[in-house]
């Protein structure tokens, strides 16, 4: 389970899943602009386009990964991003 | 009786093709490991694409959305087979081409006598068998599963889609080998459209949701992304399910190969043990005949 800070984040594709772990925050393409969630988001169901998904994890660092379109789903600190295609990137 | 070089060679072609089995059933079973781990890696993103149409199904009028609510005029059906690329897989795919003709034949005989049940084929060996037949056929996708691609099932679902969205037909079913264990391939005919939201029971989750967009436009771009995921997850089952035939049929052929060079060799021990045998008489008769003569 999270800890104090973060909440549970998972990005699947249809071969796998990209991620799986904490993190602090989260950074999306929305359809309608970019959004930003943070733990004890209100539960939400949103479109994402093409783009960058930035990451914070809880020790600091952070990761993006270039995501096509898909759809981001948040509730009871449980995030879930489906995405098409999911490519870490540096 | 055969002769002994007859059976000689016999039994040599029977161990090479005894080798070509084994070696096939063993790329088969590698195969069926890789197939089998992408199948299970498909899944999270299918349920959890599906408990996300669901919960947006709730809460909105599905009978303003064609594809989640079936029309009462049912006319026209489309029938989309899924079979194997290649053959040497037991009755994989003679099973699945009899099911799909079935289906067609009783199911919807109706829309077939009244050419309205067309096929659409996925997989070279059905695209072969149907194309020699009457049935209408909409679209042939062979050899897909050379290089199974995500595009190829987005390529097949938008296809049936395009055909149910425009009234060309009003019901699209799958039928399509499920992979249940490696001794079973179940055969299965699922509706692909119209879409039944998944009767979800509500979750812990299931509080008041903020769209973004709103349901109407989600629900757009929502439906072709299921769709597509619900032709890959037919593909990976099936893909399976081909590999775990063809184990099973080539293990099958393996051991028929051992059980015919098991016989072969008792028959060809015989003969030459009957040919010794002759020789021996026929040399103790010729010393015989010259003791006597002496």
């Amino acid at each position: 389970m999270a800890s104090e800070k973060g909440f549970d984040l998972n990005i699947v594709t249809p071969v796998a899943s990209a991620f799986e772990g904490e993190v602090v925050s989260v950074t999306l393409p929305g359809t309608e602009g970019q959004f930003q969630v943070l733990k004890d988001h209100a539960a939400l169901l949103a479109g994402i386009d093409k783009g960058k998904v930035k990451l914070q994890l809880p020790d600091k660092t952070e990761l993006s990964f270039l995501v096509s379109g898909g759809f981001f789903e948040v509730s009871n600190n449980r995030a879930t991003l489906l995405a098409e295609s999911a490519e870490p990137m540096k | 009786m055969a002769t002994i070089r007859e059976l000689r060679t016999r039994i040599k072609s029977v161990k090479s093709t005894q080798q070509v089995t084994k070696a096939m059933k063993m790329v088969a079973a590698a195969k069926l490991r890789r197939a089998q781990e992408r199948a299970i890696a498909a899944r999270p993103y299918s349920y959890k694409l599906k408990e996300i149409l669901a919960s947006v199904a709730r809460r909105i009028d599905v009978s303003a959305y064609p594809a989640l609510s079936s029309r009462k005029d049912l006319k026209r059906v489309l029938v989309v087979i899924v079979s194997a690329d290649r053959g040497l897989c037991g009755a994989f795919n003679s099973n699945i081409i009899k099911l799909g003709r079935e289906t067609i034949e009783t199911e919807y005989s109706a829309y077939s006598q009244a050419g309205n049940a067309k096929v659409m084929t996925v997989g070279r060996r059905s695209s072969d068998f149907f194309a020699k037949l009457t049935y209408p056929i909409v679209e042939a996708f062979p050899n897909v599963f050379n290089k199974l691609d995500f595009s190829s099932a987005k390529a097949i679902a938008e296809k049936a889609a395009s055909l149910y969205m425009s009234g060309e037909v009003d019901k699209v079913v799958f039928v399509f080998n499920e992979f249940k264990s490696v001794l079973a391939p179940t055969l299965r005919v699922e509706t692909f459209l119209p879409i039944t939201p998944p009767a979800t029971k509500p979750t812990d989750a299931a509080g008041d949701y903020i769209f973004e967009p709103a349901p109407d436009e989600i629900i757009n771009q929502l439906v072709p992304l299921y769709l597509a995921n619900q032709v890959w997850r037919i593909m990976l089952e099936s893909n399976a399910a081909e590999q775990a035939a063809r184990m099973t049929a080539m293990e099958s052929a393996s051991d028929n190969a051992k059980e015919i060079i098991r016989t072969l060799s008792i028959s060809y021990n015989r003969a030459r043990q009957a040919a010794i045998t002759k020789e021996i008489i026929e040399i103790v008769s010729g010393a015989n005949a010259l003791q006597t003569e002496e």
